[in-house]
């Protein structure tokens, strides 16, 4: 049995995440962890405080901590720096000399937070995901890094996911995706369920993941190794080797106090505990200084455990089991399955040979058929399931699939039980998914059913209809790409893309292109081909990326340049940078306003203060009530500051956005350029070079 | 916690009935390394008596009904009860230990027979409502009961008791016992009986040392006794019930006690049964005592209907404390104690509803070996003074076995530790290579089979017949205020789609349970179904899926549904495998459906305000007996007496339904004015479709208005306070660790502190509990001036307002005085 090597109680909360271990002498390990009122403790076992021989120091940092970071990020030193990232900014100190190493105003957000290094840039840099948007710091706090990603960034972790010898950077946002980036550029993404909230890197190319629906998983190139769902919220995960065998497992952390440690390769569960709270973070280090790694785990409220890997004596089996019981149990239970399916197929068989045909559910001959159609009137996709008999009725449709409905299934059911059911799909995204059908058919009035089984593709671009002439024009906005000899994989990839009622059926030579309508806003789509140039018409510039990159995928493009023309919507991003310059210039008047008003407060008090000496008890009032009246200004200033703030921040997603999705419209070393160019044509503020680098992807 | 045990798979049979499954004593010669056999009867109808050598079922017989097996009991003589009896249908066929069948015999029941119990030439037996007692298969005393029997036994009231009486354990939670065909006299238990059994020495472990000492005859004071009861007349069983509750019954010649209670309402509960996330557990559906633990005193082993299994222990107290807990993935149909697997380390053998017969061995797990001969020359040492114990019985005997309960394991020990480890790994290695090739082998079968099927019958793997059994249970759950959906079959579930035409609300299994102590989360946690709701159409006001990601074959769905709203809840349930098959059940939802019989009316009842609705008119007794059936849940379905009186409580708000009527005649007088109205609306559109008159007269209490706003106060401005409540916690946490105590605070921030995990799982569930209040207020406030003739609907939306936004007990008082 596998049992925690130390427990600690740091008599503080922990916040969740927000763990982290340092050397900040570049020796002994301290776990540092934000706690509530904007503090960070230091727990230095090894090294106690000079003056107060206290073993716990507090950093105020008097600020909401959103994320926190332990690492070298000067090349020369050996002592870790301690990173502590609030909403829009990032301290960096040396603990050990209780210094400021920087101090940066970082206006996209500190969301998630790790040292490391990117391969173009030969130092440690200190790795912050915002608001759509991964900067580096150098250890002077110099951006030495910048990209965009797709959505606000939840968590950030290194590893070798192409084992090429280099790292790559892996990213999990909000927008459900993990992206690799290998310096600027994402060179891959892989599409989850729901909003990534953690990553950890195991051996090689495997890495696991953690999403805020209670999934945990692992990949292995990006390719799902297993997954599995729990009706718990998981708040962190790690990998760490605790069986010994080499391989370091996925260990969970669950917000209902369990911790889990499951195979890397199967996602067995090989050891749980419980904590008795929250578990809030997971960290590893060598904690006792004895040469021996150890994982930690960090309860919400402040309980702290640490496992060693087990002893080779155990076998790999720490959960104190008989295991070739536990074996001989399970291969029991599978025995009586296999059995009792056996023993219900030959009863079937008996019941069929027996001739009582019609005391069956179902004629035996029954096929059940799925179809796809678009519907404009209903605004919807309609997958019908269609029985084959009349004396089989369809009483319910359950539908299992990712990422289209709320939660994982959708459910049609019909008291009446016709021949067919009509299931209304409507996803809220442009996804492609894989539809997994039970139909429960069976007699008129009948209490059991058949289950057919099938599964049915939903494109990726379901959710729009044939369009109409009382659709308006066409799109003025374009994206036009070179796709040369590829046409005929081309017209296959739009097959594929929509549904299939919308593609003519010749998609011969005479095929150059269809014309299509959004369900969900009503607006044109334009997807036309002619002289190697497929041209995508739409003024969404966001739909136009995702064509773009859904046809890259297909037709398996490396390198695509593109020209792009969305007047609508870089008038909108035009107003999108006046507006950020506005509220830029708001927010500096209004700090040297509440400047001022600070210092009129020390007079005011000052002067209240000499009044109440002097025995001026009307002055004293007098005082009193007009720094209550200028308490009252300065927490309205207050408000409206952050009213501003806000505003910012959300202008600044969208210029992050903005850049994300002109990015898009390209593939390669074009996506990456793009990136990096228009930082530098935000950073010297030349409007102009920035549209054009949209439009043509060049400077 | 301080019991391990092991868990050891014995043998897997078809699906089991509760009750089916007995553990007989130990054979007259008393060997050395003697075990126990065990008998199950599953619902194929097959009866199979086996024992287990070096880890391998060795059957003693099989024998067959031509029903389903329905009950096994052991019967004989007082001394020697190892004869085995068998129901099944109407028949009871009977079998001696070795496998001669010496008795069958037809009833001739109109009932089923579900309960039994045998005692030389007696039999007891219980179909649904019929008891019967037969004496060398003549009939001597029969008894219809006003409710369900769902269990039976018989007992020695007092040493001059010529006699044993039976005692029956009955849906409408009574227990009644019995003389000849009268019911001497009957007593309430807190929830429906589920199990009966006598709480002693004796029952089916007789592998102690005290196996020859009869208890059903009036017993030497023991330990318990003296402390549980105080007197030694009395006999003692043990009851459990459908709510999860066990406790200790004693009778005597006049009357039954209520000894130790475990799982009922305290008062803490009953304080948290108001608010959300107060979980119960699993029904009680197996009971067995046997001392485990080898303290001299007997322990309980509870097996119940969700499928954990657990054994209470006495220590000093004379309540019994848990020492031992574990969970299966079926509900447990039955459980026993005896020597099994090994002659030195009793153990508890469990069958599950799905068929899966197992056993829980006290034998340390590293050592557990299935070779069956360890320990050879300790388990003869231990059999010698077995035997000098039995001798001495009583008391002694108890003594000398607690004794040796402290010696055995040692020796146990030190005699495995000769056999090397490597040899006992060795065979069990040798065991799962068995099975895995058996596997193979099954597997390899059930794909020809499948491709036979494929090609001669159906080429979708269509099934011609469904052969899915489904064990469910649809229970309001008192506590919680909901309904507890339990669903069980005989493989593992794949998924089960829920589908109701009446709105309600599917209570997330674990968010909403947060405040609970970590013990119940844990016992929660072992479901892992997976909920996705789709959004709701017109005809369909809930749809909703569980996914099962283990291999479970059991789960429990939670349901609050909101009165007056009536209709039917349909549930699919789809078993992994093929040819894949679904089967349909369908719950009826009544109108009052949150309300449950009270056995006995609380005293402050007749000091509560009651409102009156009185129905006259053409009608008979049973047309309004239907009626009352139809609106309120567990009434019998017979008609019992000339008048009928029954009492309800709203498990939700505490409100009474006090019913009485005859032909002609009924009188319903409730505290909540809107429970009178949904029962005149049922009867109402009864009576307008079976054309049957029937005039209503009302006598309003305003005073039961404003008392049924006092009682929703405390909810209402517990919801409302928890905003605020939510916003202090983390200024609380803050002060607290700037001042490193909490001492100089208020009481009630203490609380917040405290609490703070709960006061956040609760704010989240705010929005729901607060709807469903502010429904209970507002249809008050509709049905207190339907009443008058005053329609009030331009108002409710300034109530709701009100009871969400500025919710004051005074304005809400004064709210209802206006018109």
């Amino acid at each position: 049995m596998l049992i925690p090597a130390f427990k600690l109680d740091m008599k503080s909360p922990i916040l969740p995440g927000l763990a982290v271990v340092g050397k900040y002498d570049g020796l002994s390990p301290c776990l540092t962890c934000a706690t509530t009122a904007g503090r960070v403790f230091i727990h230095s076992p090894h090294e106690r405080d000079q003056f107060t021989n206290a073993e716990m120091q507090h950093l105020n940092i008097n600020r909401k901590i959103t994320a926190i970071a332990a690492g070298v990020i000067d090349a020369r030193s050996t002592k870790d720096a301690l990173l502590v990232g609030a909403q829009t900014t990032l301290f960096a100190y040396d603990i050990r000399n209780n210094a400021d190493i920087f101090y940066k105003d970082v206006p996209d957000g500190v969301n998630a937070m790790k040292v490391g290094m990117i391969n173009a840039h030969d130092q440690p840099l200190a790795i912050v995901g915002g608001n759509c948007s991964i900067q580096g710091f150098d250890h002077e706090g110099a951006e030495q890094f910048w990209t965009v990603t797709g959505d606000n960034v939840a968590c950030l972790e290194f590893c070798d996911v192409d084992s090429d010898g280099r790292m790559e950077m892996l990213v999990g946002s909000e927008d459900f995706e993990i992206r690799i980036f290998q310096d600027e550029e994402v060179v891959s993404e892989v599409t989850e369920t729901a909003a990534v909230v953690g990553l950890a890197a195991l051996r090689g190319t495997r890495y696991g993941y953690a999403l805020a629906n209670g999934t945990i998983g692992v990949y292995d190139r990006n390719q799902r190794v297993w997954r599995v769902k729990s009706k718990h919220t998981v708040s962190a995960i790690a990998g760490f080797d605790l069986d010994g065998d080499g391989e370091p497992e996925l260990i969970s952390g669950w917000t209902q106090g369990r911790l889990e440690v499951r195979s890397d390769r199967t996602g067995e569960v090989i050891y749980k505990d419980n904590l008795n709270q929250a578990v809030a973070a997971i960290v590893k280090a060598d904690y006792r200084k004895d040469g021996n790694q150890q994982v930690i785990v960090c309860g919400a409220d402040g309980e702290v455990r640490a496992y060693l890997p087990a002893d080779a004596e155990l076998n790999g089996n720490l959960m104190d089991a008989n295991v070739e019981l536990d074996t001989l149990h399970t291969l029991t239970e599978r025995r009586a399955e296999l059995q009792a399916e056996l023993k219900s197929v030959q009863d079937n068989m008996k019941a069929a040979a027996s001739g009582q045909d019609e005391a069956g559910l179902i004629p035996t001959s029954t096929k059940v058929s799925t179809s796809l159609s678009v519907s404009r009137h209903d605004r919807c996709v309609y997958l019908k399931v269609q029985s084959s008999t009349p004396d089989a009725r369809v009483r319910a449709v359950c539908i299992f699939a990712d990422q289209i409905f709320e939660g994982e299934s959708h459910v049609a059911h019909d008291a009446g039980a016709a021949q067919a059911i009509s299931v209304q799909l409507a996803p809220a995204k442009d996804v492609s998914a894989l539809l997994a059908v039970n139909a429960l058919v069976g007699g008129r009035g009948s209490s059991a059913y058949h289950v057919f089984e099938l599964s049915a593709r939903l494109p990726k671009f379901a959710m729009y209809a044939r369009a109409a002439p009382e659709d308006g024009p066409e799109a003025a906005s374009f994206v036009k790409l070179k796709v040369g000899e590829r046409m005929p994989q081309v017209k296959k990839w739009v097959q594929g893309a929509f549904a299939p009622d919308v593609v003519p059926d010749d998609a011969g030579p005479g095929f150059s292109g269809l014309h299509v309508v959004s369900l969900r806003t009503g607006r044109r789509l334009g997807v036309l081909f002619e002289n190697g140039v497929v041209t995508v018409q739409t003024d969404e510039m966001e739909l136009a990326g995702d064509v773009v990159q859904d046809l890259c995928a297909a037709l398996q493009l490396s390198e695509l340049e593109s020209d792009a023309d969305f007047p609508s919507e870089m008038a909108a991003f035009q107003e999108v940078l006046a507006r950020v310059d506005e509220l830029n210039a708001v927010r500096l008047r209004m700090t040297a306003d509440m400047a001022d008003s600070s210092n009129l407060i020390k007079q005011l008090v000052l002067r209240a203060e000499d009044a109440r000496m002097l025995g001026e008890i009307a002055m004293m009032r007098k005082a009193y009530t007009q720094l209550h009246a200028l308490n009252q200004e300065l927490i309205g200033e207050y408000r409206k500051r952050t009213n501003n703030h806000d505003q910012l921040l959300e202008a600044l997603k969208e210029v992050n956005h903005m850049i994300q999705k002109a990015a898009r419209l390209r593939a390669g070393q074009a996506k990456g350029r793009i990136v990096a160019s228009c930082r530098n044509a935000i950073k010297s503020n030349n409007i102009h070079a920035l549209f054009k680098i949209i439009q043509s992807g060049k400077e | 916690m301080d019991l391990s045990l092991t868990r050891i798979d014995l043998l897997s049979v078809d699906t089991t009935k509760r009750h089916c499954l007995r553990v007989l004593p130990l054979g007259k010669k008393s060997a050395a390394k003697q075990m126990q056999k065990v008998v199950i009867g599953d619902q194929s109808g097959t009866v199979h008596c086996f024992g287990m050598k070096k880890g391998d079922v060795s059957s003693v017989f099989k024998g067959s009904m031509e029903r389903a097996v329905s009950r096994i009991e052991l019967g004989g003589t007082a001394d020697e009860r190892d004869k085995i009896f068998v129901a099944g249908g109407q028949t009871i066929k009977a079998w001696s230990r070795k496998g001669r069948e010496f008795l069958k015999f037809n009833t001739n029941l109109s009932e089923d027979i579900t309960a039994m119990h045998v005692l030389n030439d007696d039999i007891w037996t219980g179909g649904e409502f019929m008891y019967n007692h037969f004496r060398a298969c003549k009939d001597l005393h029969s008894l219809l009961v006003n409710d369900r029997i769902n269990d039976l036994t018989a007992v020695f009231r007092s040493t001059t008791s010529p006699e044993p009486s039976a005692v029956l354990g009955c849906q409408d939670r009574a227990v009644r016992v019995l003389d000849g065909s009268e019911i001497t006299y009957e007593g309430a238990v807190d929830g429906p009986v589920l199990t009966l059994c006598p709480f002693s020495f004796a029952g089916a472990p007789a592998a102690s040392a005290l196996s020859r000492f009869n208890l059903l005859e009036p017993a030497p004071p023991a330990p318990v006794q003296q402390r549980g009861a105080g007197k030694a007349a009395a006999a003692e069983l043990l009851y459990g019930t459908e709510n999860g509750i066990f406790g200790q019954l004693l009778l005597d010649e006049n009357q039954m006690r209520r000894g130790w209670e475990v799982g009922g309402r305290s008062v803490a509960a009953l304080a948290a049964s108001s608010r959300p996330g107060h979980a119960r557990r699993g029904g009680v559906s197996a009971l067995c005592s046997h001392d485990l633990t080898h303290d001299g005193v007997p322990d309980v082993i509870v097996g119940r209907d969700d499928g954990s299994i657990q054994v209470y222990s006495f220590d000093v107290s004379s309540e019994p404390k848990p020492c031992f807990e574990s969970s299966l993935t079926g509900s447990v149909t039955a459980c026993e104690a005896g020597l099994v697997n090994s002659a030195n380390f009793d153990e508890i053998v469990v069958s599950t509803y799905s068929g899966q017969i197992l056993s829980f061995s006290s034998e340390p797990s590293t050592q557990i070996d299935l070779t069956g001969d360890d320990g050879r020359g300790a388990a003869e040492d231990d059999d010698g003074e077995g035997e000098a114990a039995k001798a001495a019985g009583g008391l002694m005997g108890m003594l000398n076995r607690s004794r040796r309960a402290h010696e055995t394991p040692a020796v146990a020990t030190a005699a495995a530790a000769a056999l090397s480890q490597a040899e006992k790994k060795g065979a069990l290695q040798k065991r799962v290579k068995a099975v895995k090739k058996e596997i193979e082998a099954l597997q390899a079968r059930l794909e020809a089979e499948r491709g036979k099927y494929a090609s001669s019958v159906s080429s979708e793997m269509i099934a011609v017949q469904s052969d899915l059994k489904v064990r469910h249970t649809f229970a309001l759950s008192e506590g919680e205020a909901c309904y507890r959906l339990n669903i069980e079959i005989s493989k593992p579930l794949e998924f089960v789609l829920l589908q109701s035409d009446v709105p309600m609300e599917v209570l997330d299994t674990v968010r909403a349970e947060a405040g609970e102590t970590v013990e119940q989360a844990k016992v929660d946690d072992d479901s892992s179904a997976i909920v996705s709701r789709t959004k709701v159409g017109h005809s369909n006001l809930l749809l909703a899926t569980y996914r099962v990601t283990d291999n479970a074959t059991r789960l429990t769905i939670r349901l609050r549904t909101i009165e007056g709203r009536y209709g039917n809840l349909n549930a699919y349930i789809v078993p992994k495998g093929k040819p894949k098959t679904a089967q349909a059940a369908t719950y009826q939802i009544r109108p009052l459906s949150l309300h449950r019989r009270l056995p006995a009316l609380p005293e402050s009842a007749a000091a509560r305000p009651m409102s009156e609705l009185r129905l006259t008119g053409t009608f008979s007794l049973a047309e309004l007996h239907s009626w009352v059936c139809l609106a309120l849940p567990e009434v019998p379905e017979r008609v019992t007496a000339d008048e009928m009186v029954f009492n309800f409580t709203s498990t939700f708000l505490g409100t009474l339904l006090l019913c009485s009527y005859r032909k002609g005649d009924a009188t319903f007088r409730s505290d909540n004015l809107t429970t009178l109205t949904t029962l005149k609306e049922v009867v109402g559109r009864e009576a307008t479709q079976r054309k049957v008159q029937v005039k209503t007269s009302y006598d309003v209490n305003n005073d039961s208005i404003t008392y049924m706003l006092k009682l929703i106060d405390p909810l209402l401005a517990y919801q409302n306070a928890l905003s605020h409540r939510v916003k202090l916690i983390e200024t609380l946490r803050e002060v607290e660790q700037q001042e490193g105590t909490t001492d100089f605070l208020d009481p009630a921030y203490i609380e917040v502190l405290k609490h703070a995990p709960t006061i956040r799982a609760e704010f989240a569930q705010m929005p729901r509990q607060l709807d469903y209040l502010v429904g209970i207020v507002i249809d008050l406030y509709a049905d207190k001036y339907k009443f008058k003739g005053v329609n009030v609907q331009q108002r409710l939306p300034q109530l709701d307002r009100l009871l969400r936004i500025d919710y004051s007990f005074e304005a809400l008082a004064q709210f209802f005085a206006e018109v």
